[in-house]
C-alpha cells in the first residue's frame, strides 16, 4: 500500500480587487495534483515561485484546506477527519519549514521546542520524553548541552536540525520537507541532505522533498514531480526524468542550471516568466514561453498522460 | 603591473566596531582585474565577499568601518579619498547591482523617475532627453514595452523585471567597472539564466569590467574568467577560472565542489565539510579553515599560511592537493 495518494487536489484563493474589494477572483493556486509517495522513499516536487508547490505541501498535511481532491496518507482519508481525528493523526505527518530562522519559538528552550510535540500527544512521562529528546538531539547530530538553548544561539543549519528533530519526535510516517535546505550555505547544505537520507535509511518514512533547486532534487528523489502555475507537468522516476526529460518546461528547467564543467559562457534556453496565476493563459499555461506550441496548445489544457517506464507528461507534442 | 589592469587592491583589511573590540571582517585581500574581464568572487556567508564589495565604492561608514590598504582604479588611489572624491567614483566609474531587487529600488518612485535620477546625476540629462535615454535602457536590459514601462512602480514588476531595472540603473553611466553582489541568487532558475546572459551582453557591448560575487561555484564558472575563493576574510584560493575549478588545490575549494549537489547522476552520499565557516571574532589561530580540515596538522594550527604560488595559480595553504584534478 503507497504511503501517501493524492488524487485531484485543489486549492482555491479568493482575491479581492476592484473599489474596496468587491470583486472577488479565484486563484486556482493548485489545480487538479495527483501524487504518489511509498514508504521509505523520496518524492520531490520541484518548481518555480509561484508554482503552488509549498501550497500543494501544506494542503495535503491541511495546514491549508483544500477546495477539492482526496488525500490518502497509510489508507487513512485525511480530508475526512475532525478536527480531534486531524489532531491526533498529525503524528502519522510532519513538516520541516524553509526558514530556520522563524519557525522556531524564540522564547522557548529548543528542547521545549523538540518535546512540545510529545506533550500535545501525550507521549510518555516527562522524564521519558527528556530522554527522548536527549536521543534526538544524538540522532541529528546536536550536542546534549544545546537542549537548554534558545534559538538565537544556533546557527542556520543547527536550527535546520533542531526542525528536523522537532519533526522526528512523534514518528511520523511522512516527513514533508518544504525547500529546507535552500537557507543554507552549500557546505553545511550538504550535511543537512546527509543527514535525512540516514534517518530515512534508518527509520523507513517517506519524503516529500519540495524544492525549487534541481540539483538538490535530483540528488534526494527517487520519484520527481514537476510543477508549473499549479498542475503537474511531468513525472517519473528522479534519474530517468533529469537525463531524458520530456516536457518542454523541465527541460528549461534543467538546462538553466549552471552545472558544474560547462565552461564560460551562458544562453539562456528559457526565455519569458511565470504568468500571473490570477490570469493564466488558456489552454496549455506554458505555451506561451514554449519553443514547441502548437496552435492546439492554445486551445486545449493538456492532462498527464502515460509515456512509458512510469513516465507522465502533460503534453502531447512532447509525445508526438 | 600588466597595462590593461583597471582595478588593482592591495592589502584591503576591513574591521568593524564591536561591543569592545574591533571585529575583523576582511584580512589582508589583494585582487587585481583586467579592462573587460570578470572577477569572480566566491565564499560562503560571512566570509567577506560583500563587505569587499562595499568597500570598493566607499559604502562602509566611516565612524564604525575601518578600511586600510590600497585600491587603485586606472592608476588613481580610491582608499584616501573624501565624501566628494567618492561621489566622483560610486555609481558612475563603479556600480554595483544589489541581490535584493525588491529592496534596492524606491517603491514611491516610478522606474522612470529613479532612471532619470541616474541619467540626470551621472550625465546631466534632463527632461525629454533622460525619459528618452531611460525607455532605451529599458529597452536594452530586455523589458519589453519600454515607455510606458517607465511609469510603472517597482510592485508592479516581477523580481526579474526588477533586477533588469537595476541593472539599466547600475550601466546607463557606463562605469568601467560594475559590482554584481550575488545579483540572481534571489530569482528562479530560468530567471537567473536570463540575467546572467544579459550581464555577458552588455559587457560584452560596453567593453566593461565585472566583479562577479556569488556563492554559486555553477554560476561563476559561467560568468567568471579570473576566481578568488574567500574563507574567513583571506582569499584562499587565487587563478584562472579553468585552473581552480579543474584543478582546486586548497581543502576548501575541494570541500565546497564536493558538496554541491551536481547535475549529473546521483553518486550516493555528498562530500560534505564538517562544521561551519566561524563568524567574525572567532577566528581560530593559524589557518582558519585549520577545525574543518581532513588535512590539518599542529603546524596549521600555529601558521596562517599566505597566498603562494603552488601548481599552476595561487594558494594559500600548507598542504595543498596537487595533480588529482577535478573533484569526482
Amino acid at each position: 500500500m503507497s504511503l501517501l495518494s493524492v488524487r485531484g487536489l485543489e486549492v482555491h484563493f479568493a482575491q479581492k480587487k476592484g473599489w474596496l474589494g468587491r470583486t472577488r477572483s479565484t486563484v486556482r493556486a493548485v489545480d487538479g495534483v495527483d501524487l504518489d509517495l511509498e514508504p521509505g522513499q523520496t518524492l520531490g516536487l520541484v518548481g518555480e515561485s509561484g508554482c503552488g508547490k509549498t501550497t500543494t505541501g501544506r494542503a495535503i498535511l491541511r495546514l491549508i484546506e483544500p477546495k477539492a481532491g482526496k488525500v490518502e496518507i497509510d489508507g487513512t482519508d485525511v480530508l475526512s477527519l475532525d478536527s480531534s481525528r486531524l489532531r491526533a493523526f498529525r503524528r502519522r505527518m510532519q513538516i520541516v519549514f524553509q526558514d530556520p530562522y522563524s519557525s522556531l519559538d524564540p522564547r522557548r528552550t529548543v528542547g521545549q521546542s523538540v518535546a512540545e510535540g510529545l506533550e500535545i500527544h501525550g507521549i510518555g512521562s516527562a522524564a521519558d520524553r527528556r530522554d527522548r529528546v536527549r536521543q534526538l538531539f544524538d540522532k541529528v547530530g546536536l550536542a546534549e548541552s544545546h537542549i537548554d538553548r534558545h534559538p538565537h544561539e544556533f546557527s542556520g543549519g543547527q536550527r535546520q536540525r533542531i526542525g528536523i528533530a522537532r519533526a522526528l519526535a512523534v514518528e511520523p510516517k511522512l516527513l514533508v520537507l518544504d525547500e529546507p535546505v535552500s537557507a543554507l550555505d552549500v557546505s553545511v547544505q550538504a550535511q543537512v541532505i546527509n543527514l535525512l537520507e540516514d534517518i530515512q535509511a534508518e527509520t523507513g518514512m517517506g519524503y516529500l522533498f519540495i524544492a525549487h533547486d534541481m540539483g538538490v532534487v535530483r540528488h534526494v528523489s527517487h520519484e520527481i514531480a514537476v510543477m508549473y502555475l499549479g498542475r503537474i507537468v511531468e513525472r517519473g522516476p528522479a534519474e530517468d526524468l533529469c537525463r531524458n526529460p520530456l516536457h518542454p518546461y523541465t527541460k528549461q528547467l534543467i538546462s538553466s542550471v549552471p552545472s558544474l564543467g560547462g565552461g564560460k559562457g551562458v544562453r539562456s534556453p528559457a526565455r519569458g516568466e511565470l504568468p500571473s496565476p490570477l490570469n493564466p493563459p488558456p489552454g496549455c499555461a506554458f505555451h506561451p514561453r514554449c519553443p514547441m506550441a502548437v496552435a492546439a496548445c492554445r486551445e486545449a489544457r493538456p492532462v498527464l498522460n502515460e509515456a512509458g517506464s512510469g513516465r507522465q507528461v502533460a503534453c502531447p507534442v512532447a509525445l508526438g | 603591473m600588466a597595462d590593461d589592469t583597471l582595478l588593482e587592491v592591495q592589502g584591503l583589511t576591513i574591521s568593524f566596531r564591536g561591543a569592545d573590540r574591533w571585529l575583523p571582517a576582511v584580512d589582508g585581500l589583494s585582487l587585481s582585474l583586467a579592462k573587460g574581464k570578470t572577477l569572480g568572487l566566491v565564499g560562503e556567508s560571512g566570509c567577506g565577499k560583500s563587505v569587499t564589495a562595499l568597500s570598493l565604492l566607499g559604502l562602509l561608514p566611516r565612524n564604525s568601518a575601518s578600511v586600510t590598504g590600497s585600491i587603485r582604479l586606472a592608476g588613481q588611489e580610491l582608499s584616501n579619498l573624501d565624501d566628494e572624491g567618492w561621489r566622483a567614483v560610486r555609481g558612475r566609474r563603479v556600480s554595483m547591482v544589489f541581490q535584493d531587487p525588491m529592496t534596492a529600488l524606491n517603491p514611491l518612485m516610478s522606474i522612470g523617475a529613479q532612471l532619470s535620477e541616474v541619467l540626470r546625476l551621472h550625465l546631466g540629462l534632463s527632461g525629454k532627453a533622460a525619459r528618452d535615454e531611460a525607455a532605451q535602457w529599458l529597452s536594452r536590459v530586455g523589458i519589453p514595452d519600454p515607455v510606458s514601462r517607465l511609469a510603472n512602480h517597482p510592485h508592479e514588476m516581477s523580481g526579474g523585471m526588477r533586477q533588469r531595472v537595476l541593472i539599466a540603473m547600475a550601466l546607463c553611466s557606463r562605469p568601467e567597472i560594475l559590482l554584481a553582489d550575488e545579483p540572481t541568487t534571489a530569482l528562479d532558475v530560468t530567471i537567473q539564466a536570463q540575467i546572467l546572459e544579459l550581464l555577458a551582453d552588455l559587457q560584452a557591448e560596453l567593453g566593461m569590467a565585472m566583479v562577479f560575487i556569488t556563492h554559486d561555484l555553477g554560476v561563476v564558472e559561467r560568468v567568471a574568467d579570473d576566481l578568488c575563493v574567500m574563507y574567513a576574510g583571506k582569499v584562499v584560493e587565487a587563478g584562472t577560472s579553468g585552473q581552480i575549478l579543474s584543478n582546486p588545490l586548497h581543502p576548501y575549494t575541494r570541500g565546497l565542489l564536493g558538496a554541491v549537489p551536481g547535475f549529473r547522476p546521483r553518486t550516493g552520499r555528498l562530500a560534505s565539510i564538517p562544521g561551519r565557516v566561524p563568524p567574525a571574532g572567532q577566528w581560530p589561530e593559524g589557518c582558519r579553515f585549520a577545525p574543518r580540515c581532513g588535512r590539518a596538522d599542529t603546524a596549521c594550527q600555529a601558521t596562517l599560511p599566505g597566498l603562494a604560488p603552488s601548481g599552476d595559480h595561487l594558494c594559500a595553504c600548507l598542504h595543498p592537493h596537487g595533480g588529482e584534478g577535478a573533484v569526482a
